[in-house]
């Protein structure tokens, strides 16, 4: 086994030689004990996978992290819930009683009735009396024509 | 009068822990307790993930916070049995930390926030965050793939196997992912510090 070869064993498996492939790894530790580069290989490697294992300093998160995502939880269950009731109430909405639309109206009507219902009891009124003096004329006429048709029958 | 018998005095078992499945189920069903209980134990493992992967621990926080607000979200799609829920977790958190960098400019390793430190022993403290700064900075310049194998194997101690099960790739791709992230590591940290790794340069 060459230095190069084995610098590309410890890249692709590590400073650990119990991680290297059984079947190379007598000769590479043979090599790194006759050979002072391979063996500063190895010490390279394992300083950087120790560092790697160890030496990034990560800051504590917040103590109240996992209660913020609560937090954000229950506001986002409640707001969902609140949103299901209120669509809920929407379609349980009973439909308006006889009573209140008669309220309604009346209401309406007292508002409008000054302008509109007057007129139009008024129109109406005319209406019916032009309606009846019509029909009374005309049954009047049919009455002439019944009596001229009775006066010819009985007097052929 | 009636004597009560004293039961011996063994000590008395701690209820077992629920595992991740059983609380995961609880809180498919909506239980929130069960959901934080699950949030404290995995915690911690996401943020440091994230922090690995993200230069600002503030950033990671929040990233880590996002993650699991939406796992809650979420929760009715996990299925047990298909994957353990960390394995699902690590790759969501992968999956979200690489998202959250390609929508963030690369960051350069002068970015990195310096530690402050004025106790005693500052001096080795401070060889110690200087050799940490100088590793995130070099970490930082793997791809995106790279650092989460280099995560994943390092720092959350996971097998190779493991490893390939959150990347979505094999054993020997993993193998590739960790020689290239080794192999570049080594060049950008013996043109960074000897003293770091020694005279092997």
């Amino acid at each position: 086994m060459g230095l190069q070869e084995f610098q590309d064993l410890l890249d692709r498996y590590g400073g650990d030689p119990r991680d290297w492939p059984a079947d190379r790894r007598s000769e590479a530790l043979a090599l790194a004990e006759t050979s002072l580069d391979a063996y500063r290989l190895i010490e390279e490697m394992r300083r950087i996978e120790l560092m790697l294992a160890t030496a990034v300093d990560t800051p504590d998160p917040s103590p109240d992290a996992v209660s913020r995502v609560m937090d954000r939880i229950r506001d986002h269950e409640s707001s969902l819930a609140g949103a299901t009731m209120g669509y809920a109430t929407a379609e349980r909405k009973d439909p308006p009683s006889v009573g209140a639309v008669r309220a309604l109206l009346s209401e309406v009507g007292d508002v409008l009735g000054g302008f509109v219902y007057r007129p139009i009891i008024l129109f109406a009124a005319m209406s019916l009396a032009g309606i009846l003096v019509g029909v009374a004329d005309r049954a009047a006429s049919l009455q002439e024509i019944q009596g001229g048709f009775l006066f010819f029958m009985m007097n052929p | 009068m009636r004597r009560l018998t004293v039961p011996s005095a063994e000590p008395l078992a701690a209820p077992a822990e629920p595992d991740d499945d059983t609380l995961m189920a609880n809180a498919a069903a909506g239980d929130q307790a069960a959901f934080r209980t699950l949030m404290a134990r995995h915690f911690r493992r996401v943020y440091s993930l994230a922090f690995r992967m993200i230069p600002n621990a503030s950033d990671a926080e929040d990233l880590a916070q996002d993650i699991f607000f939406t796992v809650w979200l979420k929760r009715a799609e996990w299925q047990p049995g298909e994957a353990a829920f960390s394995t699902w977790l690590y790759r969501v958190t992968l999956n979200r930390c690489i998202d959250f960098k390609r929508k963030r400019k690369p960051v350069g390793e002068d970015q990195i926030p310096e530690l402050a430190d004025d106790r005693p022993d500052a001096a080795a403290l401070l060889q110690q965050h200087q050799a940490s700064r100088i590793l995130r900075g070099a970490t930082l310049k793997l791809s995106n793939e790279q650092q989460a194998a280099l995560a994943l194997f390092y720092q959350q101690g996971l097998s190779n196997a493991e490893t390939a099960e959150i990347l979505g790739t094999s054993v020997s791709a993993v193998e590739s992912l960790l020689k290239r992230a080794r192999n570049r590591l080594r060049k950008i940290l013996r043109n960074r510090s000897k003293d770091l790794l020694g005279d092997s340069g």
